[in-house]
């Protein structure tokens, strides 16, 4: 991780987390909420990454293929 | 126990030459494969009777005159997440439905076939071609024939463990993130991932459904060419399949890197405060080397090439948990631990963070462009990167989510669809295979193939076989 001090606290991933496994249904294990809020500042630190300036305006690299051939 | 050919090249000129027969050649394989299966586990299953009846036909055509090209009569292996019709096929896993397994074969398969190719068993992997070998899910564990106490690379395990065992001469791995590449290097072998949809991958189990491949694992850059012409082609059954032709994948190979541009990515790649200084030494050793056989050096960058990383990881994570999601509520205990717990973080991305991946995948594809530059205009014809960052790792003292943080080279190939090859280049102090990545430019396999190919006629690193190999090959 390049930054942690930017990153969320252990409050903010516990959050985070229970949220997306209400929202999502997931089963998860004791042990593995606590991994999941353990790594949750690099996923964090991942998807900031990715929202670049520069591709403000690009379009996502996905294929709608107008044909009913397939 | 007979000398056996060492390449698939080297075998396809036994078997015209009249030096040893496809059954002869199947026999003494399936006989390898069962006598190591207890230490490299290289086999999900041996599949003697299937393997037998293809290596009777092919010697019946051979006596008939009939010549399929020189996969025929052949001995390779299938990653069992890839469908057989003859054979179930388990992903490693526990959870698979088997009835998804009894299907017709999966397209590149039924080439295979058609090609003449011995289908010898089904490989070994890493569950759901993902994680690290784990022992919840009641599968063997295969070993690199390296170093038994290390993993030969994942997810192709049992592919590259029987390619470098001596096992088989080639088989077929599968790639989302570097599992072809990776356990080449891991296990001195060659692997090729080409370019996407070059390759249909219907018939195979998802598990990033635009970033997976099909892809070829041999000794050679020149095996892996004889098996990718085959297996190459048009597929209307895969949604990612793209329609151009499909060129002579040797047809470029003369030995020589003469007037060879070679691009080399020294930021990021060359940079990583993970990289072996091994693994560095050896990859700049090749380069020194090409250079000296005539090819030109050019100091190339890829600005974003660090988060690339991270945009496969969303994009992977998020396709395969799609794919697994009713499986992780229905049935979770069935998975293995490693890659339920991988699986479980898919659930942690939005829609948003998946589009925003998306939307990086033309950047990254326009700076490799500009990085490889105009042909015409003094561009390189290929890139080069150590392949690895590191030699295998050992099992023991593993941990699973060190691997999360620190750089790799690999899944950024994935992510932009470039065909990208793995070979030898060296070994570490401790004996450990080193690999070096050659990339292309999109359907610019021959141009790769030529650069890898004259490398190892310069090099002998991809003939070197460890001792547990030795015993079945020729003095």
């Amino acid at each position: 991780m390049s930054d942690r001090s930017v990153g969320p606290s252990q409050a903010d991933a516990a959050t985070q987390v229970d949220a997306a496994l209400a929202r999502t249904g997931l089963p998860v294990s004791a042990r593995e909420r606590e991994r999941l809020i353990r790594i949750y500042p690099l996923i964090a630190e991942w998807t900031a990454a990715v929202r670049l300036p520069e591709t403000r305006y690009a379009e996502p690299a996905l294929i709608y293929p107008a044909t009913f051939e397939r | 126990m007979p000398a056996l050919p060492l390449t698939i090249t080297e075998a396809a000129e036994w078997l015209r030459s009249g030096r040893i027969t496809s059954i002869a050649l199947t026999e003494a394989q399936l006989a390898r494969a069962h006598a190591t299966q207890d230490t490299l586990a290289a086999f999900i299953l041996i599949m003697d009777e299937v393997a037998l009846a293809g290596a009777r036909q092919a010697d019946a055509d051979f006596a008939a005159g009939v010549d399929r090209g020189p996969l025929q009569g052949i001995p390779i292996g299938v990653k069992d997440i890839i469908a057989t019709k003859d054979a179930p096929s388990t992903a490693n896993s526990r959870v698979l439905d088997p009835a998804w397994g009894r299907r017709d074969d999966a397209t590149v398969v039924k080439k295979l076939r058609a090609a003449g190719a011995v289908i010898i068993g089904k490989m070994a992997l890493h569950e759901y071609a993902l994680g690290w070998p784990d022992p919840d899910t009641g599968f063997r564990i295969p070993k690199n024939p390296w170093d038994l106490g290390r993993t030969p690379g994942g997810s192709s395990t049992g592919t590259a463990a029987a390619v470098a065992g001596g096992v088989i001469l080639g088989g077929l791995g599968t790639c989302t993130g570097g599992s072809i590449r990776g356990p080449a290097a891991y296990s001195g072998i060659s692997g090729m991932k080409q370019t996407f949809g070059r390759v249909s991958k219907e018939g195979c189990v998802p598990l990033g459904y635009s970033l997976d491949h099909i892809g070829p694992m041999a000794r050679s850059a020149r095996d892996c060419a004889v098996m990718l012409q085959v297996m190459a082609g048009y597929d209307p059954l895969d949604l990612c399949s793209v329609d151009t032709p499909v060129p002579d994948m040797t047809g470029l190979m003369d030995g020589s890197l003469g007037g060879v541009r070679i691009g080399v990515l020294r930021d990021h790649f060359f940079t990583a405060e993970n990289l072996d200084p091994e693994v560095k030494a050896a990859v700049e050793t090749a380069l020194e080397a090409m250079a000296v056989a005539g090819a030109t050096l050019v100091d190339v960058s890829i600005p974003h090439a660090d988060i690339a990383r991270h945009a496969q990881r969303i994009t992977m994570m998020s396709e395969a948990y799609a794919y697994h999601e009713p499986d992780l509520k229905a049935k979770p205990e069935l998975y293995g631990r490693y890659l339920r717990e991988s699986f479980q973080t898919g659930a942690l991305y939005t829609a948003a963070d998946y589009i925003q991946a998306q939307r990086l995948r033309p950047l990254i594809r326009a700076e490799c462009a500009a990085a490889f530059g105009d042909r015409s205009a003094g561009g390189v014809d290929v890139l080069v990167t150590p392949t690895m960052p590191t030699t295998a790792l050992k099992f023991d003292g593993y941990n699973p989510d060190m691997l999360l943080t620190p750089p790799t080279f690999t899944p950024i190939w994935n992510l932009t669809g470039l065909p990208a090859i793995s070979v030898p280049c060296g070994f570490s102090s401790e004996t450990l295979p080193i690999g070096m990545q050659l990339v292309g430019r999109p359907f610019d396999e021959p141009t790769v193939f030529k650069v890898a190919d004259a490398y190892q006629q310069i090099t002998d690193w991809h003939l070197t076989i460890p001792d547990i190999a030795k015993e079945a090959q020729p003095a």
